[in-house]
């Protein structure tokens, strides 16, 4: 297979997965306007003027944008806009919204817009700091403070924190605790050296030494003051060595017993240097603090902190002097941690100066971490610890006392975070949760920090399908997200609104810094809103991708030297939007062209017809002929689609296939069973076929196989079919028509060629100018269908028929000869049933 | 590093069974404030090993109570507190630019003291941190060893007040050998030189500004010869080395000053050699 083919089978694959999106507005039209099915008479191809509706600016006088009053309110949105009024105003628990509407309507933009307002006389919330909890430092404290009070509690403490570090060495180097210090020690020596002193003189009065060894105390017999040498001690009579042994275990019992007094002297001296320690740190801390204290009197908690951390310091002054106790211990400089950080204050949130009302936050990436807070860690000696120190807020603590603002997919995408949300929504509070310890990532310690009260109003964004899908599958949804705020697609196409929407664009180019477009720059851009929208009268409120034309209509306008942008920059703005996006396109055309994808546009045959489907690609559309063809012979009255049978078709396609054997079986030879066989095909799709746009053209090749009449193919079909044989409304009506339009020019236009597309579709109608401008010139048509007894006559040449007085189609009609045909399949079948009777012998 | 020199060269540490850490790091902190080397001096106790050898001795200590020993154990564990002291010295000089060298003899510490010290030594003696040591080792008899030394003597407390501060020489007389010492060292640890007279008449010469701007001042003139006054005349004081010579007071001085100010006591002949300045650049 070439590489031209393989294309060729993406770009249909492509396009059969994308047939037919059809709107829900023009639905609504096609429901409303089911009046009386017309007869299948002639068919007027649409007048130029009802292909394509240009903007009417006659209620704005400008000459360019700088001319309009921009307007920055939400336009068209009335229901959304009050759906959010009350959800941001009702203070009850569930009552968060969820925001939908198609993408680039600007929802958040809005919402944030429609939020600063209310929040600016909204009151700010309350600081959070989390301070150590001295009792049990893994449930650290949370402490609530009046707003913009946090930084100045950690001022105030960190100050305090340095007047410690001055006045404790001050205090403990200070003469009088020296000489305190000192007599303690002296004291404590004193006993020891009394104890030791007299066992010493004792021992000496006997001639028997005491010897520190290694590891303890000996005893040694002594001779003239030194010690009597092994060999001299041998030499002494037996008597003499055994009174020495006898003299040197007298004293061996009073060696242990001063020994064994040793500890509980140095006890006593121990807590006589911890009271003096603690006289001492309470002298030098007790009015810091107390000044400390001073400046937060009105908010009880802040003072019962100040009074943890004087018990706490007092109780634990050991630490922080240069070795009070350990005199092999550490310099307070070579410690590894910073003895005060235990003192100092983590601030959890607060308020900046001037920064008055709600907070609005929007969290970009709504981790569970971002979303609920993290407890960091710090590598230490290879080990991982933490403290309340490194406690982070997450966004649901910034936004507290305000809104929050999350992107449905984002947050749904996160690992816990839908879930870690609504269980922090139905408890109330903000309980930070560590992932790692979910994932059991980490086995260390970590911290239970007392968890903080939720007042948050929590704002969703997201599509529709996510939405819907959501509410089907989480019965949770509802009980958090009570109020829905859905944003329309569009908006009626008046000359009133195609005012307002001028003013939007003129907003967007104040505030984006473009240059000023001119009034038949706004009038494209305004036609083109309606395009976007797939309805000439209606203008997409999807003003993020207006944003993005009026962008790059600006560059061309800055590229070809001009001041103003006009009606050309936004053209070419357009034109080099589709060139970019349109390579699929052009290989699929010229597939076509080539004739490796087989359409005709000249000629006429019998069963086959060129159906239209529409490609989306990265946000381009594009329409694709397709050739479908029908077989048919007697049979056992089925219409077999081969897409669904290779299970290449989707529901929606097969239920139009479906939906074709319904009309037949009610509309022909009704008193003669169904003896039809029939195989319809979509000619080189090699992917998936959804939706049933073109029903109507496989309808029309059943006709054309039944009636053997053979079909133009000069003309393209698009359009669903109801049982009742009325066209039906279908999406992507323009993609689809330029999409035939553009093979046809490149084969020249011959004045015969068209597309036929249901009725109810020619509000929609926002056509390419190269295509109006065919069709005003009679080189191209387009025909509104509304039966198809219209678009068969219109194929065939040939009159569809209407049932006469006697029941019968007029001979000639298409409908005549489709009924004659099915008669003569039920007769064959018929014929067949007979046939093994009239063969059996006669006896 | 100083850049005066004093007349002393090698600071001597006498290494016991239990080194002090913050013996050793003040020993260290002087070494380097005068520029000398140092040389950490173990003594393996002969007399303990000649006690071991006695058949009936037993050792006792708080944790494991009464224990025979013999000749072989008493050497295999002071192998081990020297190897300990050893470990322990050369952890603290690492990195230092002086020479530093460590040692091992038997004998006594005294005799030790009396053998391997120089009279540009400065022999350094921490006070055991135990009554018990301090009685048993005869700390005050090894006091009294070094004293007799030609070597000057650094008394060391159980615990020092602090790390920093003035530096305080005790003077006799105008031309005590104290007060250029004290002045090298304050210049070196860029700390003030505060002089304590013991003498009538004329002022010491070192009160003059010294040249990096740093303040000499006296503190006070008392009677020579009572320690409380002398104590009390360091009322006020936060000196972190107090320089004295021999001759200044009875030989208790020292070791009284040390024990109640907590501070290094650096003991020096109240005489300096003729060929040897006390002080220069």
């Amino acid at each position: 297979m070439t590489r031209a083919v393989e294309d060729m089978r993406a770009a249909v694959d492509l396009a059969k997965g994308a047939l037919d999106s059809l709107p829900a507005n023009a639905l609504v039209v096609a429901a409303a306007g089911a009046t009386p099915v017309p007869a299948g008479g002639p068919v007027n191809a649409l007048p130029a003027a009802q292909l394509h509706r240009a903007a009417d600016l006659s209620q704005l006088a400008f000459e360019t944008t700088s001319d309009i009053e921009p307007i920055e309110d939400m336009v068209g949105q009335e229901r959304a806009a009050q759906a959010i009024r009350f959800g941001t105003q009702i203070e009850r628990p569930g009552f968060n919204l969820f925001v939908i509407g198609p993408p680039g309507a600007g929802m958040q933009q809005t919402v944030r817009a429609v939020l600063k307002n209310q929040a600016r006389a909204e009151p700010s919330p309350t600081d959070w700091v989390y301070v150590n909890n001295f009792a049990d430092t893994d449930k650290p404290i949370a402490i609530e403070l009046p707003v913009g009070r946090a930084p100045k509690f950690r001022e105030a403490v960190k100050e305090l924190i340095d007047d410690f570090k001055t006045a404790l060495p001050a205090v403990f180097e200070s003469e009088d605790y020296q000489t305190r210090r000192s007599a303690i020690d002296e004291e404590f020596h004193k006993k020891q050296g009394e104890a030791f002193s007299r066992l010493s003189e004792q021992a000496n009065e006997k001639n028997v030494a005491i010897m520190r060894t290694p590891f303890g105390f000996a005893l040694a017999p002594m001779h003239d003051g030194k010690i009597v040498p092994p060999e001299e001690f041998s030499a002494w009579p037996e008597a003499r060595r055994s009174e020495v042994q006898a003299t040197m275990q007298g004293l061996e019992k009073e060696l242990e017993h001063v020994v064994r007094q040793l500890p509980k002297l140095e006890k006593e001296r121990r807590d006589a240097v911890r009271q003096l320690n603690r006289e001492t740190a309470k002298l030098a801390v007790d009015q810091l603090i107390d000044e400390a204290k001073s400046g937060f009197a009105d908010l009880a908690r802040i003072a019962a902190h100040f009074e943890a951390v004087r018990t706490d310091l007092i109780d634990n002054i050991a630490i922080f002097i240069a070795k009070a106790d350990d005199e092999d211990g550490e310099a307070p400089a070579a410690r590894p941690v910073n003895l005060f950080d235990r003192y100092e204050i983590n601030v959890l949130v607060t308020r900046a100066e001037g920064e008055p009302g709600a907070p609005i936050v929007e969290e970009l990436h709504p981790s569970l971490g971002n979303l609920v807070g993290r407890i960091d860690y710090v590598s230490l000696h290879g080990a991982l610890i933490t403290n309340f120190r490194f406690i982070k807020a997450g966004a649901l603590h910034r936004a507290n006392g305000g809104y929050l603002l999350l992107d449905a997919r984002h947050l749904l995408t996160e690992p816990f975070s839908w879930t870690a949300l609504k269980r922090i929504l139905r408890s109330g509070e903000i309980e930070i949760e560590d992932i790692s310890r979910f994932l059991g990532l980490t086995s260390t310690l970590s911290l239970d920090p007392d968890p903080i009260p939720l007042d948050v109003k929590v704002i969703l964004f997201g599509d529709r399908v996510l939405y819907f899908l959501l509410a089907a599958l989480d019965p949770e949804l509802e009980e958090h997200f009570k109020v829905l705020a859905d944003f329309e697609n569009d908006l009626v196409r008046s000359s009133a609104n195609e005012t307002v929407l001028a003013r939007l664009l003129a907003a967007v180019v104040k505030r984006d810094g473009l240059k000023a477009f001119d009034r038949d720059a706004v009038a494209l851009l305004l036609e083109h809103a309606a395009r976007l929208a797939g309805h000439a009268g209606k203008l997409t409120l999807q003003v993020e991708r207006l944003r993005d034309v009026l962008a790059e209509a600006d560059y061309w306008a800055k590229s070809a030297g001009r001041a103003i942008v006009g009606r050309t920059d936004v053209e070419r703005a357009l034109d080099e939007r589709i060139r970019r996006g349109s390579r699929m396109r052009d290989r699929s055309q010229e597939m076509v062209l080539q004739k490796v994808a087989l359409i005709d546009t000249t000629g006429a045959h019998v069963g086959q017809i060129n159906g239209l489907s529409v490609v989306e690609l990265g946000g381009f559309s594009f329409g694709h002929p397709t050739r479908i063809t029908c077989q048919v012979r007697p049979g056992g009255g089925k219409v077999v689609d081969i897409e669904r049978e290779v299970e290449l078709g989707g529901p929606i396609h097969s239920k139009g296939v479906l939906i074709l054997s319904g009309l037949l079986a009610g509309r022909f030879a009704l008193d003669t069973p169904m003896s039809l066989f029939a195989s319809l095909v979509f000619e080189q799709s090699y992917g998936g076929v959804e939706g049933d746009s073109a029903s109507s053209a496989e309808l029309y090749a059943l006709l054309s196989a039944l009636a053997d009449a053979p079909l133009r193919q000069d003309l393209a079909v698009t359009g669903s079919v109801n049982q009742h044989g009325e066209v039906q409304a279908i999406g992507g009506v323009n993609e689809k028509i330029e999409g035939f339009f553009d093979i046809c020019r490149a084969r020249e236009l011959t004045g015969a060629q068209g597309v036929l597309i249901p009725e109810s579709n020619i509000q929609h109608l926002m056509l390419r100018r190269d295509v109006i401008d065919a069709c005003a010139a009679r080189q191209f048509a387009i025909y509104p269908i509304a039966t198809i007894d219209q678009g068969i006559s219109l194929l065939t040449g040939l009159p569809s028929g209407e049932r006469g007085a006697d029941g019968g189609y007029p001979a000639g009609s298409i409908n005549r000869r489709v009924e004659d045909r099915l008669r003569s399949f039920a007769s064959i079948r018929r014929s067949f049933g007979r046939e093994p009777e009239a063969a059996r012998p006669v006896s | 590093m100083a850049q005066a020199r004093s007349q002393f060269r090698r600071a001597l540490l006498g290494l016991q069974h239990h080194p002090s850490r913050h013996g050793l790091s003040t020993a260290i902190d002087v070494a380097r404030l005068l520029g000398l080397d140092l040389f950490g001096l173990f003594v393996e106790e002969e007399s303990l090993l000649r006690l071991a050898a006695l058949p009936f001795v037993r050792e006792f200590n708080s944790l494991g109570g009464w224990r025979a020993i013999d000749s072989g154990q008493v050497a295999r564990d002071l192998q081990l507190a020297a190897s300990s002291a050893q470990r322990l010295f050369t952890e603290a000089v690492k990195g230092l630019p002086m020479s530093c060298e460590f040692g091992i003899v038997r004998g006594s510490m005294a005799d030790a003291i009396s053998a391997h010290t120089r009279p540009d030594d400065i022999v350094i003696l921490s006070a055991p941190a135990a009554a018990g040591e301090y009685s048993a080792e005869r700390f005050p008899l090894l006091i009294e060893a070094a004293l007799r030394s030609a070597a000057a003597v650094l008394l060391i407390p159980r615990q020092l007040a602090r790390q920093a501060g003035d530096v305080v020489a005790i003077a006799t007389r105008p031309d005590d050998p104290s007060i250029p010492l004290a002045a090298v060292i304050a210049r070196a640890a860029k700390e003030e030189l505060v002089i304590v007279e013991l003498f009538e008449g004329a002022a010491a010469d070192g009160l003059a500004p010294a040249e990096d701007g740093r303040s000499t001042r006296k503190a006070a003139r008392v009677a020579a010869s009572d320690p409380a006054m002398l104590i009390a005349a360091f009322r006020g004081e936060r000196e972190r080395l107090v320089v004295v010579t021999h001759a200044s007071t009875d030989a208790t001085l020292p070791t009284i000053l040390a024990s109640w100010r907590r501070v290094p006591v650096l003991v020096i002949a109240s005489e300096i050699a003729e060929d040897e300045p006390a002080s220069g650049r």
